[in-house]
């Protein structure tokens, strides 16, 4: 199982070069990466020395390294528009996305893990066939029609809650004006992703199910039904660590809309004023990032999943 | 004889036969919307930001072009959209999944590495970004969508190449020394086209809420084009949300039945293709 | 009688491992060597598991061996020029009958498609030739337009055969091509496999695990178990005469 984990490990290593290669081509695309880590308040002859210094005469190739080194010391350059420093909008930005994602991934989970169990040992049932039905409809709309929803019936018609930001300009926040400036995106976030669980749960539990029915029918004596729940609980918890694994880097690209209809000042609000004003450095920061963070989420998933279930295989 | 199976089996799911006559119906009034719009959709008409009434069915926008024709419009745009960034991703991932899975060794692994790449950059970031630096329009967002999804369709190929190569046909048709282009298209293809087909309707569903996703965000297909997002993404508005509802509850309505339906016909096309299923 | 003939099929120590994993090898042919001589039948006998089908596909030439030699007439097996010349003369037979067929494809256009690509059918004589196998196999001709979902196991593991036939082979390997079936479809299998064999002058082997059915056909046999061949000799020497007590254990349990 070590081996296992530490091939896994192995194999990450390289797909994490490629994402900085990748990164490191779009941005080329773009306009000059170094140009990009640079930053714009320097004089013209600074400007030449650093390029010198930089390598920026260099072939693109090696220009590569020495973008990487910049990175990985946590340098990922300045917006063309606020002057700031990547990393650190990013820090500060990240917070307020986190706070929306894991509200909203948490209660997608609390709500269609129990109804994904209970549709998978009644299947096939009127219940059941509404149960997916309705997770259909919860994948199909959009959430930007959704939250505009949302937003008429509890702003507009009804007064009841705030349509933007994350708290009240003027007063001083506080968690209760947090709270109610969460209720909408994270209801628009929480639809989408327990239509997703709720179908993904039921149908990997149909599976183990079916192979239970077996199980039971061989086993003999009291353990049986410990040795079917054990089973089964095992195999949710494989499953709840696999989907989660996998949502986190939906999560990022849900919430750019959410954020963006929201007004919510998040990672991405931040990244959708970027695109439309091309501010590439931005861009390409957040976008290396997440896909740093997914990588490595996928290789805690694998290794948990490896601890849980240790007859697991490297494909 | 076998079709027959599946046709009779598909028609025992009365929410996707439902599904399926619904999907037809608005593809059909989409494709003839040059001929049944009322009005040109770019033309401004002399009231504008009107009710609906007689002449204009769903009212008219902030600069009095004809609702129910741009609607009418938008519906093509979105779904020929969908279908064609659908069909381009499928491509891909099919031939890709072909080559990956059937002759494994170095094209399979680097062609699983690159899978692997695309599928960590979170997907509507990847999409957007494409986006800024090729330029938003409707044949580009085409392209990206297409060139960015193909990953899964990849993996679900390779999947069933896999089982498929180790069965007594394929090895039979080695054995009389077939080449490897008839083993692929002849033997392996056509047992592997049924989950593609199923895969391929719940694609068209997913590129239709990208696209509308991207216009919504005004990056993908820009006016004065019709789409059912760049419709949707002019309802940011406060002005718009409160006082003229008939302008951005209708294309959402669209969208999400288009999206719900193609759904459960692929579910319904799914329990079919598969004889043992459920 | 059968010492003189030419070899056709000679294997020397040969051995196949697969690897399931990073970590974990199977050992499924341990140093095997087996010599099979024109117009004889050699039959294959063991527990599952034992590695006689993967010999089978090794002897066939469907997989390389990982080391030692399959040859074929003399020519070594391994390079692969050799082998495409020879390709169309060994062929094999399956056990799965449902799985042998490609199930969206008719009779006719499995058997009909390798020998057009060879050149052994075309067009106008397309239709006759499949008839032609078909009685081989003793199947109506009318069979050539069925689908395999619509055939039951024995008439599918005839056009098997039929197909088999179709490229003229020299020598055929048989991997378990009863074991799926009825006890009387088997015994009309076997019988047919016999009469094909005198008729058509075949070399084969017949791999099975029912040590009865695998006698019926064969001149020679040959015991494995755990990957090793265990005993060779003719088959009234194993049968009468078993040395290895494994290969008693076989008689032993075949008499039940």
């Amino acid at each position: 199982m070590w081996k296992y984990i530490l091939k896994r490990i192995a194999i990450a290593i390289p797909v994490l070069i490629g994402i900085t290669i990748i990164d490191y081509g779009l941005m080329c695309l773009a306009g000059s990466p170094l140009d990009m880590l640079v930053g714009p308040r320097v004089s013209e002859g600074a400007l030449e020395a650093r390029a010198v210094a930089w390598g920026l005469d260099q072939p693109f190739y090696v220009q590569y390294f020495v973008w990487l080194q910049q990175v990985l010391t946590g340098n990922l350059g300045y917006s063309t528009t606020s002057y700031q420093a990547v990393s650190d909008m990013i820090a500060s930005h990240l917070g307020p996305t986190l706070l929306l994602m894991a509200t909203s991934l948490a209660l997608s989970l609390v709500i269609s893990l129990p109804l994904g169990i209970w549709s998978a040992t009644h299947p096939y049932t009127k219940r059941d066939y509404a149960l997916v039905s309705l997770s259909f409809v919860g994948t199909g709309i959009p959430s930007f029609f959704l939250a505009l929803v949302l937003i008429w019936l509890f702003t507009i018609q009804l007064g009841w809650l705030p349509s933007s930001g994350m708290t009240t300009l003027g007063t001083g926040g506080g968690v209760l004006d947090v709270l109610r400036h969460m209720v909408m995106p994270v209801t628009v976030l929480t639809v989408y992703y327990t239509g997703v669980n709720l179908r993904y749960f039921r149908s990997s539990m149909l599976e183990i199910s079916q192979q239970d029915y077996l199980r039971t029918a061989r086993a003999k004596g009291i353990g049986e039904r410990r040795v079917v729940w054990n089973h089964g609980l095992r195999n949710t918890l494989l499953t709840v660590i696999t989907v989660v694994g996998t949502e986190v880097p939906m999560l990022f690209g849900g919430s750019v809309i959410v954020e963006q209809v929201f007004s919510w000042p998040g990672l991405g609000l931040m990244t959708m004023s970027a695109i439309t004003s091309r501010d590439y450095p931005v861009i390409m920061g957040v976008c290396l990032m997440t896909a740093v963070v997914v990588v490595l989420v996928n290789l805690v998933t694998d290794i948990l999943y490896a601890l849980a279930d240790p007859t697991v295989e490297l494909k | 004889m076998r079709e027959n199976g599946m046709l009779r089996r598909f028609l025992r799911h009365r929410l996707g036969v439902v599904s399926l006559v619904i999907v037809l119906v608005i593809a059909l009034l989409a494709v003839l919307a040059p001929v049944i719009a009322p009005y040109d959709p770019t033309a401004i008409n002399p009231e504008f930001n009107a009710a609906p009434s007689a002449e204009h069915w769903l009212g008219t926008d902030q600069i009095g072009r004809d609702v129910l024709s741009r609607l009418l419009y938008a519906t093509r745009t979105s779904l020929l959209v969908g279908v064609l960034a659908a069909g381009l991703s499928t491509a891909i991932g099919v031939v890709l999944g072909l080559v990956s899975g059937y002759f494994g060794g170095v094209a399979d692994m680097v062609i699983m590495r690159i899978t692997d790449m695309v599928m960590s950059f979170p997907y509507i970031l990847l999409v957007l970004v494409a986006a800024a630096i090729f330029q938003p329009g409707l044949w580009n967002i085409i392209l990206i969508l297409g060139f960015v999804d193909w990953p899964s369709a990849a993996r679900l190929v390779r999947g069933n190449v896999l089982s498929l190569r180790e069965s007594g046909f394929v090895k039979s048709s080695q054995a009389a020394g077939m080449p490897g282009r008839y083993i692929l298209f002849s033997e392996i293809l056509p047992n592997t086209a049924a989950p593609v087909l199923v895969y391929f309707t719940s694609v068209v569903a997913l590129s239709m809420l990208d696209e509308a996703a991207l216009s919504f965000l005004g990056m993908g297909v820009q006016p004065p084009d019709a789409s059912l997002g760049n419709l949707l993404g002019d309802a940011q508005s406060l002005t718009i949300l409160t006082g003229q509802p008939w302008l951005w509850l209708p294309p959402g309505i669209v969208v999400v039945v288009l999206v719900v339906c193609i759904s459960f016909v692929g579910d319904a096309l799914r329990d079919a293709l598969d004889p043992t299923g459920k | 009688m059968n010492e003189t003939n030419p070899v056709v099929c000679q294997a020397d120590h040969v051995s196949k491992t697969y690897r399931l994993s990073a970590f974990r090898r199977v050992e499924a042919v341990k140093d095997v060597s087996l010599t099979i001589r024109k117009g004889e039948t050699l039959g294959l006998v063991g527990e599952s598991g034992s590695g006689k089908s993967t010999l089978g596909r090794q002897l066939a030439a469907l997989e390389q061996p990982t080391s030692g030699s399959v040859r074929f007439e003399g020519q070594d097996l391994s390079d692969r020029r050799q082998l495409k010349l020879v390709r169309t003369r060994i062929q094999m037979v399956f056990q799965d009958t449902y799985a042998s067929l490609n199930p969206r494809k008719t009779v006719f256009q499995t058997i009909y498609e390798p020998m057009a690509y060879h050149g052994l059918a075309n067009r106008e004589n397309g239709r006759r030739e499949v008839a032609r196998l078909l009685e081989l196999a003793e199947l109506p001709e009318s069979y050539a337009d069925r689908y395999p979902h619509a055939l039951s196991g024995g008439q599918r593991q005839r056009v098997c055969i039929a197909r088999a036939l179709a490229l003229n082979p020299d020598f055929v390997v048989w991997d378990e091509p009863v074991s799926a079936l009825d006890v009387t479809v088997a015994a009309q299998i076997l019988e047919l496999m016999v009469r094909l064999q005198r008729e058509l002058g075949l070399t084969s082997v017949m791999i099975g695990h029912g040590l009865g059915a695998v006698a019926y056909v064969s001149q020679r046999l040959a015991v494995m178990k755990d990957g090793v061949l265990v005993e060779t000799g003719t088959r009234e020497q194993i049968i009468d005469h078993p040395n290895h007590p494994y290969t008693q254990s076989l008689i032993r349990a075949a008499r039940y």
